[in-house]
């Protein structure tokens, strides 16, 4: 499209290009500091001297991670866990998506489920009850109890059922009248067409139980099956000091000398690779996937 | 006040001399309570207490004994070459010569968390260590805990026993209940408790001043360390008095003690002892916190604040770490800080020379010093425990000393806490006994050999602390600063054990300070339910008040506020509590 | 919007006829029935705790029951009241952000002329989305504190330090600010898609009208998206009571309790931390009543302002 331009729009043009460049920085800055602060000396971080280049280049605590038993063990209870969940809820909510996506005349008892589901997810007793029924499936300590604890997020259901909604109505019926049931319905009309929405929620689902930390410190009863996010948590939200007064004097000795600002960066910067190799790749998906799912209609 | 605290003017001499028997009566610092009327409950308590017939404190098991607990750990901890939290020197001992085994029901870095959760849900192990009173309390009041009057008294060891009474009314007000025990009471050493103030002596010279002794020097120290480049690198980066750090507390009160920035010494300086129950002038039980000598202490903290002289980001940040990286030379805390803050500056900078000194809180020169809680810490025996006996027994080994259970080597690297009974359980006085056994052999007092063998009568873990000590002490015995020690080589790594011991202690051991306990520890009905809240609400107003983001005119609607949402109803309880 | 339209006109056909298929779709629900079952409704019966004493020795099978005893302490209870209050302000001025700044983002994205940039510009923003706030309040921390590189940026530039987490009038503002840099990359999928459906032909039109750039903004580009942000709006309704458990927990100190203490942190404080089990699910229990009523009424506003079927 050619157009005469005026001053004032070129002034913009030049504008736009810097605030957009600058939003663009500041989304990666803090990542590219915490990489920083992982390079740097322990000395020149706890002096908080780090800021857009490293002091005392080194990959000391990088090497160290490498050595680490716990982080390890954190990060494949991590795999393991998005794995096996994402796994779970995409055949729970594939499978459930469909029935839920007709109208009520087609499925009678649709609304109500629809609600229910809507219901359910919105009240429950609180943590401790949770808690008491979790244990009480013996899913303590149980990489079963982090998959299934991710169970069916609502609103990936919603995004699935609104996505075969604003799908058009004559290729389902064209498939009927070649006689095909609900099953290769599904299977071999819908789930083709529904690669943008799937990613989309497959994509979430992982995302989800990779940055999930909570349940995994009130399931976790023993340090092996924490997962990574639970495990950083722990070490460098929720100060490990925190009760230095009930510690004995050798512990105290060892406990400070363990604090390391550097590492725990590193640690950081390690968790956050997987979600940044994931996810570019299933972009193109999921603007196609949220907006045919949510809005467009 | 007067009724349960002394004067306690502790010279070399007589604590030498009642070395021996202060452990045997546990009477030191809370030897002078006899005067209220407590001794004649337990006196009158313990000869109706059935005869048990004494069983053996060390027995081994009949039988192989699988005890549950639960623990803290940290998630980075590095245990030495195939040992674990669940395997390692401790329990293959205690499998080996008690038949004893250990099973983690569970593990945590949050460890206050998942006790919590516990809890909730109504299940614990067969025993938990380190808990709350709080939490101690939920657990009796569901009925999970196991009265263990009979167990304790047929199978504590005689040390055990002898600890207990060291503190006798002040644990049994906390675990007894009708008479029956409900939890063991870690026991602290009063020393902990004692507000120790840190000075770097080296920027003091600098400086040209001296250690402050009253509220003035003590801003004119921290305004020189503010403004006159004491670490000497041309730039203003150095704080004065260092604050509280993230979410740390101001001041000791009844369920937090023992922890370092604190300000208490300025507190004390206007005879204000918030979170303490304290008399009024009529003798009434009344809350610290609430009275105006804490208004006039928190004024003063603000001003403080106000002209620089208080670490700025208080409260919020890792503020020990301007200790660690040498920003700041002056401090609040206790006496095992060289395990921390302090062993870092040292490692940072070999010169820091820092020494502790109390801060008087009068003209008189004494300090006035917030008594701990000794018993801040319980444990308790799950109800549904099958061998409650061995869970004693665990207690009496450690009581015993671990030296005895594993090699050195393995306790060098594996600690304390790994013992699967974790619970400081320590004479009132222990560690000052350490401190002074060194002070007498450098004043020729007596041998290396006397000495030790006094340790090997009651504790004999004293002993490698007190070997440590007469070894990095160099001559002259009376340069006690920074150059008067030998830390060189391997010897950095004990650094935190002997500077603690050989610096940190000296103002419990030699210095003039006064106990000034709370009326009683007691937690009414209304405060189970409301306190926590109260303390928030407590802990907010004087945070803010300090770093002056709400004028001190706050204070009042706070103690009206205070009041409304539970004070009225509590001060009244505590009262008839203490039968007034 | 019209395709739901077109569902419910094909199901009226079909009108009294019985659909063979309604069985398989009852065996395709199995699964997440029975997760429902086990997870979502056997815990609920935990509710009974918010009318109780609970003990946990016996249980709330022979707890005491105390009516209405905790609701009545809640709302004596100041505290309770801030966290309310801060909880509705934090989640309105969350909702409000996050629908207006992705909005002016999309729009500058929209008319930016380096169309190579594009890409990269949103893989970038997208970023922040996927990370938690376990990981993101760990770098914030450090980066806000006294003496991180944005205090050192402030100084440099001459202004004094400020104690971002000291002070409880910014911290609400820290917490909103934080949370659209985290969302606004991703919140402008919507907008994005929206502005790419908008008809080509009415800015030749306006070409040949002789508008300029921010003439076909205002009177082409805002009105084709103002349905979805009306229906963003009303979707974002049901979360006013959620101004975010993780980002505030991993984020708060007691000295900003005063403005950064939501609901759900004070029923973790209260409930779990305070020891007070019966009294945290009392207030959990207000919430999850006030949050699905608000979900209901955005429901029904968004069918009948809009004519659009959430779910």
């Amino acid at each position: 499209m050619i157009e005469n331009r005026s001053l004032g729009s070129k002034a913009f043009d030049v504008f736009n290009l810097i605030i957009l460049i600058s939003l663009t920085l500041l989304s990666l800055l803090p990542l590219w500091y915490t990489l920083m602060v992982a390079l740097s000396e322990k000395e020149a971080v706890q002096a908080g001297i780090v800021s857009v280049y490293p002091i005392g280049f080194n990959l000391y605590s990088f090497d160290a991670i490498l050595s680490d038993s716990g982080f390890f063990k954190a990060f494949w209870v991590s795999i393991q866990r998005v794995v096996l969940g994402a796994a779970f809820t995409m055949l729970v909510l594939s499978l459930a998506a469909y029935p839920l996506s007709r109208t009520s005349r087609q499925f009678p008892g649709r609304n109500l489920l629809m609600w229910a589901f809507i219901f359910c997810l919105l009240f429950n007793g609180g943590l401790i009850p949770w808690f008491i029924t979790m244990r009480n499936y013996n899913l303590m300590d149980s990489i079963w109890g982090l998959v299934l604890s991710g169970g069916i997020p609502i609103f990936n259901m919603i995004l699935i059922t609104n996505f075969i909604k604003n799908l058009p109505e004559e290729l389902e019926e064209a498939a009927k009248i070649d006689g095909a049931g609900p099953w290769r319905v599904l299977y071999q009309v819908l789930l083709p067409l529904l690669k943008p929405v799937l990613a989309t929620v497959l994509l979430f689902t992982m995302v989800g139980h990779w940055n999930e930390f909570f349940q995994g410190m009130v399931l976790s009863t023993q340090m092996d099956s924490y997962p990574l996010q639970t495990y950083i948590q722990q070490l460098v939200v929720s100060a490990s000091l925190e009760n230095l007064a009930n510690l004995s004097l050798e512990e105290l000795d060892r406990a400070t000398k363990l604090n390391n600002g550097s590492l725990n960066a590193a640690k950081i910067f390690v968790a956050i690779i997987p979600v940044m190799l994931i996810y570019p790749f299933l972009q193109r998906y999921f603007v196609k996937g949220i907006t045919l799912g949510s809005v467009k209609g | 006040m007067k009724k349960s605290s002394i004067i306690r003017k502790a010279s070399t001499a007589a604590l030498s001399l009642s070395l021996v028997a202060s452990l045997l009566a546990g009477c030191t610092g809370n030897g002078s309570n006899s005067d209220n009327g407590s001794n004649t409950q337990s006196s009158t308590s313990e000869p109706t207490a059935p005869t048990v017939t004494q069983a053996d404190p060390f027995g081994k098991q009949p039988e192989l004994t699988v005890l549950s607990r639960g623990t803290w750990a940290n998630p980075d901890a590095k245990y030495p070459d195939g040992q674990s939290l669940e395997d390692n020197a401790y329990t293959r001992k205690l499998k080996a010569d008690y038949n004893i085994e250990i099973k983690n029901a569970f593990v945590a870095s949050d460890y206050p968390k998942q006790v919590d959760l516990a809890i909730a849900s109504g299940t614990i192990p067969d025993y938990l260590t380190n808990l709350t009173y709080p939490q101690y309390r939920a657990i009796v009041k569901s009925g999970l805990a196991m009265d263990i009057s009979e167990v304790w008294e047929k199978y504590a060891s005689p040390d055990v026993k002898a600890v207990y009474d060291s503190n006798k009314e002040l644990f049994d007000s906390l675990v007894k209940e009708d008479g029956k025990m409900y939890g063991i009471p870690g026991a602290k050493p009063l020393v902990d408790f004692l507000p120790v103030m840190w000075v770097r002596q080296d920027w003091l010279d600098k400086v040209g001043l001296k250690a402050p002794t009253n509220l003035d020097e003590l801003a004119a120290v921290a305004k020189a360390f503010v403004e006159q480049d004491p670490d000497g690198n041309g730039k203003p980066d150095t704080v004065g008095l260092v604050g509280p750090k993230k979410d740390g507390k101001l001041y000791q009160d009844m369920d937090d003690q023992n922890f370092s920035l604190h300000f208490d010494s300025i507190f004390s300086a206007f005879n204000a002892f918030p979170g303490f129950w304290v008399k009024d002038s009529n003798g009434e039980a009344v809350y610290g916190s609430i009275l105006p000598e804490t208004k006039a202490a928190l004024q003063k903290l603000a001003d403080m604040y106000k002209q620089g002289l208080i670490s700025k980001d208080m409260l919020t940040s890792n503020t020990e770490e301007l200790i660690s990286n040498n920003k700041a030379g002056l401090f609040f805390g206790t006496w095992w800080n060289p395990f921390t803050e302090i062993g870092n500056s040292w490692r940072n900078d070999n010169n820091a020379n820092w020494q502790a000194y109390l801060l008087p809180s009068g003209s008189d020169g004494i300090t006035l010093a917030k008594g701990g809680n000794a018993a801040s810490q319980f444990a308790v025996i799950s109800k549904d425990a099958k061998n409650p006996e061995a869970i004693i027994k665990l207690l009496n080994i450690k009581t015993a000393s671990l030296d005895k259970l594993v090699a050195k080597e393995d306790r060098a690297v594996l600690s304390d806490y790994p013992y699967p009974f974790y619970l400081t359980y320590s004479y009132a006085d222990g560690p000052a006994k350490i401190l002074q056994g060194m002070i007498d052999y450098t004043e020729g007092k007596g041998t290396v050999d006397e000495i030790r063998a006094d340790f090997d009568s009651y504790d004999p873990g004293a002993i490698p602390i007190f070997d440590k000590m007469i070894a990095f002490k160099t001559k002259p015995y009376d340069n006690l600063n920074i150059s008067g020690w030998d830390f060189s080589g391997d010897k950095a790594n004990d650094f935190g054990l002997v500077y603690s011991f050989g610096i940190g202690l000296r103002p419990y051991v030699g210095g003039k300070f006064k106990w000034v306990n709370t009326l009683t520890y007691a937690k009414t009905e209304t405060m189970d339910k409301r306190w926590g809240n109260l303390k928030k609400l407590e802990y907010e107003t004087f945070s803010k008040i300090i770093i002056g983001v709400q004028p001190i005119d706050t204070f009042d609607s706070f103690v009206e506020q205070w009041k409304k949402e539970g004070g009225d109803k509590i001060t009244p309880e505590i009262q008839s509590s203490l039968g007034q | 919007m019209s395709t739901n339209l077109k569902n419910e006109n094909v199901g009226l056909k079909r009108r009294r006829i019985k659909n063979p298929d309604v069985k398989h779709y009852w065996i395709m629900l199995v699964p997440a029935l029975i997760w429902l079952a086990l997870f979502q409704i056997t815990p609920m019966f935990g509710i009974v705790m918010a009318f109780q004493d609970y003990n946990a020795g016996t249980g709330f099978l022979h707890s005491e029951f105390v009516g209405f005893e905790h609701f009545q302490y809640m709302f004596e209870l100041n505290d309770a009241r801030v966290a309310l209050r801060n909880t509705l302000i934090i989640a309105f001025g969350k909702i409000i952000c996050n629908l207006f700044i992705p909005l002016i983002f999309a729009l500058l994205l929209n008319e930016l002329r380096q169309k190579y940039l594009v890409k990269t510009i949103q893989t970038s923003v997208y970023l922040p989305f996927f990370l938690s706030w376990v990981i993101l309040s760990g770098i914030m921390l450090q980066i806000f504190s006294y003496n991180g590189p944005v205090n050192n940026l402030l100084e440099f530039m001459g202004f004094d330090p400020v104690l971002f987490f000291q002070k409880a009038d910014l911290f609400r503002g820290f917490l909103i600010g934080s949370d659209v840099w985290k969302n606004f990359g991703f919140n402008a999928i919507i907008y994005l898609a929206a502005l790419a459906g908008i008809d080509h032909t009415l800015y030749e039109a306006a070409v040949v009208d002789g508008a300029g750039r921010w003439r076909k903004v205002w009177h082409i580009t805002l009105p084709g998206i103002r349905s979805t942000i009306a229906l963003l709006a009303i979707l974002s309704l049901g979360g006013i009571l959620d101004a975010g458990f993780d980002q505030v927990y991993n984020l708060y100190n007691p000295l900003v309790y005063s403005t950064g203490d939501i609901i759900d942190t004070f029923v973790y404080r209260a409930g779990l931390q305070g020891l007070d089990f019966s009294f945290g699910t009392a207030v959990g229990l207000l919430k999850s009543v006030v949050s699905f009523i608000l979900i209901t009424a955005g429901y029904w506003l968004a069918r009948k302002l809009l004519g659009y079927r959430i779910f």
